[in-house]
């Protein structure tokens, strides 16, 4: 099955983003490749495939431990031909990409690949930096779909309880 | 209505998940590049580095800690230079300056259709500089070690003289 045209790197930190004039980029401080003990010896990188449109709202959705939103800092998103052109000039050994079929709680789950042992540190950033460059950065607010956060949210919750607490104590 | 626009591809949507654009649903954003604004000019008052510049104080290793004061020192040299002979009516955009997690900085200037990147390594000789653009400016790519002072001065040059 192919993969699909796009994929999403979700945003933990809204310091991943400038702006500057009323343009906004992502830094390459968002593309973190964390090492894993994989066989292969690639750095992960995770995102998200935009298998459908769904994709969008399930990973602004996503949430850490403390149920707050996982991706406050927004999302980015990232065409596959991209990809594949960095993994054309460096080869499948270094730069990749897969699907993670075994995750039953994501199913849009895949992983960016990095292996920096064969390449120079600048090289391996200025990947990271090609990903960046590349990044279309969508923020929460512009999507009206989309449960809101912050004030909003907390007010939202607080309506549920005080609803859900009126109609327990009705007789 | 504001209009957004990325360092690449500014112009287009991304065209992702086949038939579902992944357009925001907000009335306040568009895409495509704002050209009505001046991209780069030179305003006395902006001081691009000064962020950079606030990095030193969570560096611990000396000698990453001298090469970004020494890169920093240079590229305000020239940024000064150029604001004299320029008449300093303008802006450039600032550098942003982090701590990587395996110890060693980025500073990456983002100019937009390309940006630059200069890796700060505990070892001089792994310090490099790489420049990325997007298809306006032909996507290419370039890198180079840091060793060269001169060649960083004249790359330095060449990008605030084109911008």
């Amino acid at each position: 099955m192919p993969y699909p045209k796009n994929c999403i790197r979700g945003i933990i930190k809204a310091d991943f983003v400038v702006k500057d004039q009323d343009r906004r980029y992502a830094t390459a401080e968002l593309y973190q490749f964390r090492g894993s003990d994989r066989p292969d010896g690639m750095h992960e990188a995770s995102i998200n495939w935009g298998a459908d449109k769904k994709v969008i709202g399930f990973t602004f959705n996503q949430k850490n431990n403390d149920e707050t939103f996982k991706y406050e800092g927004g999302i980015a998103i990232l065409q596959r031909s991209e990809l594949d052109k960095i993994r054309k000039q460096y080869g499948p050994m270094q730069f990749n990409y897969e699907r993670d079929r075994d995750n039953k709680d994501n199913k849009y789950h895949g992983n960016l690949l990095l292996n920096s042992t064969n390449m120079t540190s600048t090289i391996s950033k200025m990947i990271r930096s090609v990903l960046a460059h590349h990044s279309i950065i969508h923020f929460r607010h512009e999507y009206s779909d989309l449960q809101p956060t912050g004030f909003f949210s907390n007010l939202a919750s607080l309506f549920k309880l005080i609803v859900a607490k009126v109609f327990r104590e009705k007789p | 209505m504001k209009n957004f626009s990325q360092g690449t591809d500014s112009n287009k949507t991304p065209d992702s998940l086949d038939d579902h654009p992944l357009e925001p649903s907000g009335s306040d954003v568009t895409h495509g590049a704002d050209d009505s604004i001046p991209a780069f000019l030179f305003l006395s008052e902006s001081n691009p580095t000064k962020e950079a510049w606030g990095i030193l104080s969570k560096i611990s290793n000396q000698s990453i800690s001298d090469q970004t004061k020494s890169l920093l020192k240079a590229i305000d040299g020239i940024i000064g230079i150029t604001k004299e002979t320029t008449g300093g009516y303008g802006r450039i955009p600032p550098l942003h300056a982090y701590l990587d997690e395996d110890g060693s900085v980025l500073i990456e200037w983002i100019i937009g259709d390309f940006r630059i990147g200069f890796n700060i390594e505990p070892n001089i000789e792994d310090s490099g500089w790489h420049m990325v653009s997007n298809k306006e400016m032909g996507e290419n790519t370039f890198s180079g070690q840091l060793l060269d002072k001169n060649q960083i001065i004249r790359l330095i040059d060449t990008i605030i003289k084109n911008i």
